[in-house]
């Protein structure tokens, strides 16, 4: 009896409450007193930003390979952070980031540009998701044996590009405005697609029956529905932005109003990703909106409002920020501790890479499409997977989808090896060298360089 | 043990991966925090009622009263949103400070953190060690940790109270001065808590050089930031290099044991001074004029500082624990002594020598807030007291006193407000007896 006693007393010792708090505050405490240390390291890595940002510039080192590695080695590598250590905060992060750089890069796109680049984002979009959705289908069957709806669930997850790494890269590189705009854009949608076939494969898996003519309904209003709430936003907030203007501080709400539109759209249901990218580019063209002779000339008393150089220059400045501590966030949340999907990952990134020539060769074929074949070159260098392939890979895990960790393990991977052939592959193609040769041939001879096509011009 | 890994990295991924949809709610009420924030501050030009009070409130709101939010799952970030929040607030204040205020300004303003911190310490260590039967050492640190003031309360309202430069810059370096206090004689007697020995000589050496040598590594930081700051600014994005330096300067403080607020404070001051310290000293050795910050800058610190003032307060209002009530009782009791205490020790240091307006000596024996030291020294404290539960009760009443301290704050502001209105139109009604009629 008396060692039950003690037995039973050990027991509530060592459950308690108490000793519990005592553990969680040695770690916090322990932390908290390193909180100089951490932030003379955030104002380092703002420093270190802006050098690798000098570096791209001269030698071509990608900044953001630069600024991965940084997270590999604080992360997985010396295990000083882990993705543990930040929560759910850290979705929040990525997510804030996503909508910001999306808004951003919308403020830069004029409607001209927009509608010369939408065929060819359709194309491209349409071709690369379904092709690589195929392929690495075959390549989970394969080497996974995955069934057939996993396999294709797989695939969709990885079937777009990252806009939070495409965008920074694009305004990088020498690349003609319609080719750079048809990236943006096909990263901004192919996200759309991602998300609505891995739902649907999900749901597929779950009860046993894929429902096409929802899915094809899913895509036409996140679509079409995000683009008009976003527009409309824009229309509404360039109304009420002289009146925010006297509001001591207000900068900041621009972003604020973009949150609340992206929060809204994902809300109803419709791609919120859309909507921030929708939003910047009717607050950049809110001039040729008035102009239309659509309804806008009525609702406003005088010219609408347009983003200032002072708020564009903040929105610059917290985007350079956001992407630093994104990238260094992906290098800390990768996973090095298990060989296998790291290999299926390494394979999947090297064939996606090699598809995406013969996808670019298919969607711009002739020389109608007027785009230069280095613009061609630079987009069959570009296919990184980020943000949305992420989430997507948790779900399955999270819903008890048979095979589901092994698609996170996988996805993680290709996230990294993308991002990584991404940023080598960039600057070796910008050079004259056997590779950029090799792929410059792919797009044939006779394709027209940039120098031609201005020349025609 | 494989398995206990994957059964953690499979709870960690539910637990992390929340839904988009969730995500988006998220974002959007990010967004919308960010509007209530201007509301808030267009409530208190209009009402005084600090905004501060109501960024709390959505805190404890979705913190421990519905557990919306855990906030001990954001311990290490909150610790550093918080320490961001603190450098930017004190730096964005500095640079609004004139050299010839200070000076007028320096002299009252020790002399209101020390009578303000000896009473308040004092007190509070009686009533520890006498009504609540504490062991008087720790009672003692007790007191010292709820000695001073919080800066990241303070400024905000000061900033709202259009106070003017004279006792805002009073009140700012009272709290800026006051942490240094609380931290160095607080820890201190924590290490004698542990260590049953307590060495005055080391003890007044920190101050000194906490004090000392912070405020000259801000200013010697200043000034080789405005000689390099025009070549920075030729680079890309690179408005927020200078709170990036601000953040390297603070962390060598705090790495070398000195205080880091106090360099981040002298940094701005440094900045602001730049013409008057080149032109007093420098001008002989260096050929370079330095460069001042310019509209574009200091209007984007402004924006960043109101950013992090309202997702601080509502960290601040989450992180507050309701647990236990006695705590919160003894804490209230403890908040309400230090408020009546703060009007004699205003009465004594702040003399009519000063020529501080009576409005403003009124405004300052009602801004007595604790905050951000506090609490990181009652979380250290846990770790130091041999008595687990006496830790966990220390920290606790010190949350309480935080939480009454910033609401009480916030309550007699627009009481103030309001009867010095009332008294002016008293007066004036007294002087134009046909407009009474």
């Amino acid at each position: 009896m008396p060692t039950d006693t003690l037995i039973q007393a050990i027991d509530t010792i060592s459950n308690s409450a108490i000793l519990q708090e005592v553990a969680q505050q040695a770690v916090t405490s322990e932390k908290a007193s390193n909180t100089g240390l951490i932030i003379a390291i955030i104002g380092l890595l703002i420093f270190a930003a802006h050098l690798f940002t000098e570096i791209f510039s001269r030698k071509r080192i990608p900044d953001v390979l630069l600024l991965m590695i940084i997270g590999l080695v604080i992360g997985p590598i010396f295990g000083w952070i882990k993705p543990q250590d930040l929560g759910s905060v850290a979705s929040v992060f990525t997510t804030t980031t996503l909508v910001i750089i999306l808004f951003e890069s919308g403020t830069e796109l004029n409607f001209n540009t927009l509608l010369n680049s939408i065929k060819g984002t359709m194309k491209l979009t349409t071709i690369n998701f379904f092709i690589t959705m195929i392929i690495v289908a075959a390549l989970g069957i394969l080497f996974e044996k995955f069934s057939i709806l996993t396999s294709l669930m797989l695939g969709a997850i990885l079937g777009g590009t990252s806009s939070a790494v495409v965008i920074p890269m694009v305004g990088q590189l020498k690349i003609s405005k319609k080719g750079g705009t048809i990236l943006i854009l096909e990263s901004a949608f192919s996200d759309v697609l991602c998300i609505v076939f891995t739902w649907a494969f999900l749901q597929a898996i779950q009860s046993g029956a894929l429902n096409v003519g929802q899915v094809l309904g899913d895509i036409i209003s996140s679509f079409i529905l995000a683009s008009i709430i976003g527009v409309i936003a824009a229309i509404f907030w360039s109304y009420v932005l002289d009146k925010v203007r006297h509001v001591k501080n207000s900068i900041l709400t621009t972003p604020a109003f973009v949150f609340i539109v992206y929060g809204f759209n994902e809300w109803l249901g419709f791609s919120g990703a859309i909507a921030a990218l929708a939003f910047g580019i009717g607050m950049a063209n809110i001039d040729y909106l008035y102009n239309s002779g659509l309804f806008v000339k009525r609702i406003f008393k005088s010219q609408p409002a347009q983003l200032n150089d002072t708020e564009k220059q903040l929105f610059s400045e917290v985007v350079f920020l956001l992407k630093t501590f994104f990238f260094i966030y992906i290098g800390i949340s990768i996973q090095l501790d298990h060989f296998w999907p790291l290999l299926i990952g390494f394979v999947v990134a090297v064939a996606l890479f090699a598809l995406r020539i013969l996808i670019v060769r298919l969607s711009f074929p002739g020389k109608k499409d007027e785009l230069p074949a280095e613009d061609k070159v630079f987009m069959s260098g570009i296919v990184p997977k980020g943000l949305a392939a992420a989430v997507l890979a948790t779900i399955p895990v999270q819903l008890g989808i048979a095979g589901g960790e092994a698609i996170q393990n996988i996805v993680f991977a290709v996230i990294l090896f993308s991002i990584i052939f991404t940023s080598i592959l960039v600057p070796v193609l910008e050079k004259n060298n056997a590779i950029s040769r090799l792929y410059k041939r792919c797009f044939g001879p006779k394709e027209q360089s940039v120098q031609e096509l201005l020349d025609n011009n | 043990m494989n398995e206990a890994n994957h059964i953690e990295e499979l709870g960690h991924s539910i637990s992390t991966g929340l839904s988009s949809s969730k995500i988006g709610l998220i974002i959007a009420m990010i967004g919308l925090m960010i509007f209530a924030a201007h509301l808030f501050s267009a409530i208190f030009s209009k009402r005084r009622i600090p905004d501060v009070l109501f960024l709390i409130l959505i805190g404890l709101v979705i913190g421990p009263l519905t557990h919306l939010v855990d906030s001990e799952k954001l311990t290490l970030l909150g610790s550093i949103l918080s320490a961001v929040t603190l450098v930017l607030i004190l730096f964005e204040s500095g640079i609004q400070m004139s050299f010839n205020n200070l000076k007028d300004s320096f002299k009252p303003s020790l002399k209101l953190t020390a009578a303000n911190f000896v009473f308040s310490a004092i007190a509070v260590w009686l009533v520890g060690w006498l009504a609540l039967k504490l062991d008087p050492v720790i009672s003692l640190m007790l007191g010292c940790v709820l000695g001073g003031t919080a800066s990241a309360v303070v400024i905000p309202t000061v900033r709202q109270l259009k106070m003017s430069q004279k006792s805002s810059t009073i009140l700012i370096l009272e709290a800026a001065i006051g942490n240094v206090f609380s931290i160095v004689l607080a820890l201190a007697l924590l290490e004698a808590i542990k260590s049953n020995h307590l060495d005055f000589g080391t003890l007044f050496g920190q101050i000194f050089a906490s004090f000392i040598l912070a405020t000259l590594i801000g200013l010697v930081g200043s000034i080789f930031w405005a000689l390099i700051l025009d070549k920075v600014r030729t680079i890309k994005y690179s408005v927020l290099t200078t709170p990036a330096f601000v953040f390297i300067i603070y962390g060598i403080n705090e790495w070398m044991g000195y205080s880091g607020a106090i360099a981040a404070l002298a940094f701005g001051i440094g900045m602001a001074n730049i013409d008057g310290i080149y032109d007093d000293w420098l001008h002989k050795a260096i050929r370079k004029r330095p460069a001042n910050l310019n509209d574009t800058e200091r209007s984007l610190f402004s924006e960043l500082v109101l950013l992090l003032k309202t997702f601080f307060f509502v960290y601040v209002g989450m992180s507050i624990q309701l647990n236990s009530w006695q705590p919160i009782v003894i804490g209230l009791g403890i908040t309400a002594m230090l408020f009546i205490l703060r009007i004699p020790v205003v009465q004594i240091a702040i003399s009519k020598k000063y020529e501080i307006p009576k409005q403003e000596r009124r405004y300052m024996s009602a801004i007595d807030p604790k905050g951000l030291t506090a609490a990181v020294l009652a979380t250290q404290a846990v770790a130091y007291i041999p008595d687990l539960e006496m830790g966990f009760f220390i920290r606790n009443v010190v949350f309480s006193v935080i939480l009454f301290s910033i609401v009480i704050n916030s309550i007699l502001i627009p009481i103030i407000a309001r009867g010095s209105r009332r008294h002016r139109f008293e007066r004036h009604e007294s002087s134009n007896p046909d407009v009474a009629d």
